[in-house]
């Protein structure tokens, strides 16, 4: 199973590899349209082979559980063996970065749903079920909707021109 | 002197009082929202200030500074989780009094003194402010810069937990002040990065250095949320609790004086008021016993001094730019974002807006009063939003407020770089505050500096311009004195904790060999 693994996220990092290669270019970008069919091809067929040989869907299971015990299950018995703030943090981190960096490229309110969804999903502090995930959304969407309303119609905000909203 | 009541109909046009009746609302749960301190509160509403009249703006800000402080004292009576700093001492005694089953008793005393303490308070600031705000007339550059030194020593020294690291968060935010252009040759400095061209936006700092560290500390709490013990809310009438609070009037009293004066003195801020009041009113009482374990006197004097340090906290702000406490440092970057410069010209020049701005902090007084009484029944079920969607709601909030000032998301950038270095500074003792009031005192600090220099090379010379004349020597003094009291201060509570470890090893020795 490892190997398969090991096997495709290689077969990944190639077709990024190449994806790379043939967009940062200086000058004949259109020669390189082919090439770049090509490399998002093989990362079709990484991925492919990732959920069918690599077992991805069990993977991510696991990894899942690791993240929740490595976040949480340590926390409230004031064991001092929990893991320091600054690594719990750590994807909070990555999700506040990724919403400074994609919001004026994916949207404003859309990347700002995704935080405010990611953070509370991350965050909570009992394993997320499909139950807890729906309140979340729903949570989310009201909060943002009330954002949308103060900022957009009343303080008539302009927002970044986007993909999405 | 009685200019406050040709402006106070001023308040009740519609929209100013649908932003105070919002701004206190809101205020009394935010502040009853367990971690939400005053400070964070009013930093995130200065971006929805700025699209606002000035007046109007102003009212916002000091009817959410007045309600956050009093609905700090909901979660620290029902929880035992003080809503902010200035609520510390609430807990003492009203914690037991909710777990004696008079829950709605202790909060209609909070509420019910707060609302005292805070009128006193006003009123202090009505009659002080412009009196003092004369003697700032005669103020040139060279005292307003050590004006401004001193605003940043005094909330550095006073206000942090160590003299040194204080001093050293103050001049930090000083020189963050400096990036962006110089204001006499307009030379860009240190903007290494396309996002610091225009040098820090005041918002940006405010918003990123007070929410951003409360938002990651959400994210990691020591303990489970669900482990705090609640309280039914028994129903008792209101004009017990008025019956109540007035036969406990020393505490009152005591609470209100102490309140004033721990308000005046720059940078105290309302956690010193509380707990000296409550000191001071078990001291004089003949039930001393029953202090800690649910005295209403003790809610009394905590939550009257607490509100009534309010007023006078912005008495030395609006007159000196140096302020009272750590919020009233935001109240500042919210009155320079309007183009209100603290000092005599305000009262002249803005009379409107600043008499304005202060009646509202009386009538927001009432209220407070009204609404908190009849939302404090209901305030426990704001207790229950986790934290982690106060998080999340927050970090988005912060987004919006700061990128909505100049639609710049380098200010966004910044904002998030500043709340992040701050959270892991907060880890190694460094405190906000004085950063805060660095980078806002900063461009006063260099202006002056520069003028100064400009009028000492044609005449006096430099060292005796800025170091000769009673009033600098007199600031210079303050700017000294504030730093060794509190170096003083540190080493005497160096000192008794050391006493403190000795005579516990001691007992312990003594308890083994019992």
């Amino acid at each position: 199973m490892l190997a398969n693994r090991l096997i495709s996220i290689g077969g990944l990092l190639l077709a990024a590899v190449l994806i790379s290669l043939g967009t940062n270019v200086e000058y004949g970008q259109e020669a390189y349209q082919f090439p770049n069919v090509l490399g998002y091809c093989l990362v079709i067929f990484g991925l492919t082979l990732l959920v069918f040989d690599g077992d991805l869907s069990g993977w991510l299971k696991d990894t899942g559980n690791f993240l929740w015990r490595w976040l949480f299950d340590v926390v409230g018995a004031n064991d001092p063996s929990r893991w320091p703030d600054v690594v719990r943090l750590i994807p909070a981190f990555v999700v506040i970065l990724a919403y400074l960096y994609l919001a004026d490229i994916v949207g404003l309110y859309t990347m700002s749903f995704l935080t405010f969804f990611s953070i509370t999903v991350i965050y909570t502090p009992h394993r997320p079920r499909s139950k807890t995930l729906l309140k979340n959304l729903v949570i989310a969407a009201l909060f943002i909707s009330v954002i949308y309303l103060i900022f957009a119609v009343m303080l008539q905000l302009q927002s970044p021109q986007a993909w999405l909203l | 002197m009685l200019d406050f009541l040709l402006y106070l109909p001023e308040v009740f046009t519609p929209w100013n009082f649908l932003i105070l009746v919002l701004g206190t609302v809101g205020g009394l749960i935010l502040g009853a929202t367990p971690g939400l301190s005053p400070t964070m509160a009013v930093a995130l509403l200065i971006p929805f200030t700025f699209h606002m009249e000035p007046a109007t703006g102003l009212i916002l800000l000091g009817a959410a500074y007045t309600a956050t402080v009093a609905g700090g004292a909901v979660s620290a009576i029902l929880l035992a989780i003080p809503g902010a700093p200035a609520n510390i001492a609430t807990t003492l005694d009203g914690h037991p009094l909710a777990k004696q089953g008079k829950a709605t008793a202790a909060l209609h005393y909070c509420f019910l003194s707060s609302f005292v303490g805070g009128v006193i308070g006003v009123l202090v600031l009505i009659f002080f402010t412009p009196t003092l705000s004369g003697w700032a007339l005669g103020f040139g550059p060279s005292h307003l810069f050590w004006v401004a030194i001193l605003g940043v020593t005094v909330i550095g020294s006073l206000g942090s937990g160590s003299v040194v690291k204080g001093l050293f968060a103050g001049f930090v935010g000083l020189w963050v002040s400096t990036i962006g252009y110089d204001p006499v040759l307009g030379v860009e400095r240190f903007a290494y990065s396309d996002h610091l061209a225009g040098g820090v936006n005041i918002i940006a700092a405010l918003v990123g250095l007070f929410a951003i560290p409360q938002v990651l500390s959400m994210l990691t709490p020591d303990v489970l949320p669900g482990g705090v013990k609640k309280f039914a809310m028994e129903s008792q009438s209101l004009l017990t609790s008025i019956g109540d609070t007035l036969r406990a009037w020393k505490a009152l009293l005591i609470g209100s004086v102490v309140g004033v004066f721990v308000g005046l003195i720059p940078g105290a801020g309302g956690q010193i008021a509380g707990l000296v009041a409550y000191d001071q009113t078990k001291k004089m009482s003949p039930n001393k016993a029953r202090f800690g374990h649910g005295e209403p006197a003790g809610v009394i004097a905590a939550e009257s001094a607490n509100n009534a340090m309010v007023g006078p906290s912005l008495v030395p702000l609006l007159t000196l730019s140096v302020p009272g406490s750590p919020t009233a440092a935001v109240l500042l970057g919210g009155l320079l974002i309007h183009g209100l410069f603290p000092g005599p010209a305000l009262f002249t020049e803005h009379a409107d807006v600043v008499w304005t701005f202060i009646d509202s902090l009386l009538v927001g007084q009432l209220l407070m009063v009204i609404f908190g009484v009849a939302i404090s029944r209901y305030s426990r079920f704001v207790m229950d939003i986790p934290e982690f969607y106060m998080a999340a709601a927050i970090t988005v909030l912060a987004v919006f407020g700061t990128f909505s000032v100049q639609n710049s998301f380098s200010d966004v950038f910044v904002m998030m770089t500043l709340g992040v270095v701050m959270y892991f500074a907060s880890k190694i003792g460094f405190s906000p505050s004085p950063v805060v009031l660095g980078i806002i005192l900063g461009p006063i600090a260099e202006s002056n500096f520069l003028q100064g220099q400009m009028i000492a090379t044609v005449g006096e010379g430099v060292p005796s311009y800025f170091l000769g004349g009673t009033l600098n020597i007199v600031l210079i003094s303050c700017c000294v004195g504030s730093i060794g009291y509190s170096i003083y201060g540190e080493f005497k509570a160096k000192q008794s904790e050391k006493k403190n470890r000795v005579s516990a090893a001691s007992e312990e020795e003594a308890g083994h060999v019992g």
